[in-house]
């Protein structure tokens, strides 16, 4: 799906946001800044959840009028938005309403419930006794079972650990497999460097949009390959090559 | 003295174990690091030192008051200031200098010296000029640091950091760690974390697993052992993995730790 806001505005108390117009295509976009620079409020206008006080909303041309479903949004803190008294229930109630017999029903959840890695022990427990992290893969496990064709994801990498990550990257790693759009606002990099796209914001304006390689300056990898002199390299490994060629060169 | 001390914890929320005979002993003032996965029982751990859940099994003493003796316990919170993940949720009042001051007036300190430490943690987290503001205008970092005035106006020996700034970018992070760093020389703080990052400095580091502590040691030893840190789900440090990295590539660049080691290893 090709998800694009023109001219768009929105209202927050007294303050209108300056008119944006942006598309996000199929493939991972990720979009930085620091806190405060915008990057949750532009995500709530793409959400279709908000209604714009002024400009259009469309998916693959098409303006929305109210809520899309075809539209995933996972919140900050998305473990806190677990609500059913068991984790099985909690996440297949994204897939109620959808005219699914209940095999199919119980089958997608497990698939989910699976690939979050949650013990199947834990399946029949309240959310509420899962770890930080488990309940965080529930969660988004959950708002993505109905198989969305846009995601917009505020910072789901906060707080996670090494395998929670690599969860979340295995994730979007399918969904863009299969045609979907996924903007993730995040403070890592990690993701970013094998992205289709990387945006920075700052105080409401994306000031820099293109490709890892053009836009990432900062990472560690970035930071280290340019003091080396070896021009910017935003891959760990390819960066790792790099300098092995280049000590062996001196040897 | 500044100290924490765990003899044979272990707690459970329910079947399962979620600290399983944990025992260490931390000695202050200095920054010691707590590093563990989701789930690996740390801020349970934090929950108990503080005595916020009932310690059943082994026995835990900060700065040499037991945390199981209910007459303590005043003395040990009144010691002990932790700052969470999330300020957001925590914020009791619309004004900033009122949200400082909610903890020394609960401690029931007179007025003077209520203002007067208001004042001194909202200068020391340089936001003597926002004392005015409503705390949920401010931004992420300036939130962290509002937090932390709160708990830095209850004058603690002991400071606990409970994974207090994955929400923040690396400049704000930088900020408020630009604030917290120097209070090593008179305080004990402990950091709950999961970003070895963080802990390339620290006098000590503890190292988590499934309610275990698997290491505790000086970062050096710690943190450049990846295989240690990658079986708990640990993400090395940057320079570590770039070392393995080279390693594997033929290349031996010794053991740095932290980015400045790794580039002078890299120019020799």
């Amino acid at each position: 799906m090709e998800l694009r806001l023109e001219n768009a505005s929105i209202q927050r108390g007294s303050f209108r946001i300056p008119p944006v117009s942006l598309s996000i295509d199929p493939g991972l976009s990720i979009l930085m800044g620091r806190s405060g620079s915008g990057k949750t409020t532009l995500l709530m206008m793409l959400s279709s959840l908000i209604p714009l006080c002024e400009g259009r909303l469309l998916a693959d041309g098409k303006e929305l009028q109210g809520h899309s479903r075809r539209i995933a949004v996972i919140f900050q803190h998305p473990e806190r938005q677990l609500f059913a008294s068991t984790v099985f229930s909690d996440v297949s109630s994204g897939l109620s309403g959808l005219g699914l017999d209940r095999d199919e029903i119980r089958k997608r959840t497990e698939a989910a419930l699976v690939q979050a890695g949650i013990d199947r022990r834990k399946w029949t427990c309240s959310p509420f006794s899962l770890s930080g992290g488990e309940r965080r893969r529930a969660a988004i496990a959950g708002a993505l079972i109905a198989e969305p064709d846009a995601v917009l994801m505020d910072e789901p990498d906060v707080g996670l650990d090494d395998a929670s990550r690599s969860f979340l990257s295995g994730l979007v790693a399918s969904l863009r497999d299969r045609g979907c759009a996924v903007l993730m606002t995040t403070h890592g990099c990690d993701d970013a460097e094998d992205a289709d796209r990387v945006m920075i914001m700052e105080k409401g304006r994306i000031v820099q949009d293109g490709t890892p390689d053009e836009v990432l300056s900062f990472t560690d990898e970035a930071v280290l390959s340019t003091r080396l002199g070896l021009g910017r390299i935003v891959r760990f490994e390819e960066l790792a090559d790099r300098i092995a060629e280049r000590m062996r060169g001196m040897e | 003295m500044l100290s924490i001390t765990a003899d044979d914890v272990s707690f459970s929320y329910g079947m399962e174990d979620v600290l399983s005979h944990v025992s260490f002993s931390i000695i202050g003032p200095g920054k010691t690091v707590i590093l563990g996965a989701n789930g690996s029982g740390k801020s349970t751990l934090m929950k108990l030192i503080d005595g916020l859940y009932p310690l059943r099994r082994g026995r835990i003493e900060v700065n040499g008051l037991s945390v199981s003796d209910s007459n303590a316990i005043p003395a040990i919170r009144a010691s002990v200031g932790i700052v969470f993940q999330d300020p957001d949720s925590q914020f009791v009042s619309p004004v900033l200098e009122e949200d400082t001051a909610f903890g020394p007036e609960n401690l029931g300190l007179d007025r003077e010296e209520v203002e007067r430490r208001v004042s001194r943690s909202l200068e020391l987290t340089g936001l003597s000029a926002f004392r005015l503001r409503v705390p949920q205008t401010l931004s992420g970092g300036e939130k962290e640091r509002a937090q932390l005035s709160g708990v830095l106006a209850l004058s603690p020996e002991v400071l606990i950091f409970d994974e207090a700034f994955s929400m923040l970018d690396s400049i704000s992070r930088r900020e408020v760690m630009g604030i917290v760093n120097p209070m090593r020389k008179d305080h004990l703080l402990v950091f709950i974390t999961h970003d070895a990052e963080e802990a390339v400095d620290a006098d000590t580091v503890i190292i988590m697993d499934k309610g275990r502590i698997i290491a505790s040691e000086n970062p050096r030893d710690t943190l450049s052992r990846s295989d240690l840190l990658r079986s708990a789900s640990i993400r090395p440090p940057f320079a570590v993995r770039m070392r393995d990295a080279l390693k594997k590539r033929g290349i031996d660049v010794g053991s740095p730790l932290t980015m400045e080691e790794l580039e002078a290893a890299l120019w020799n």
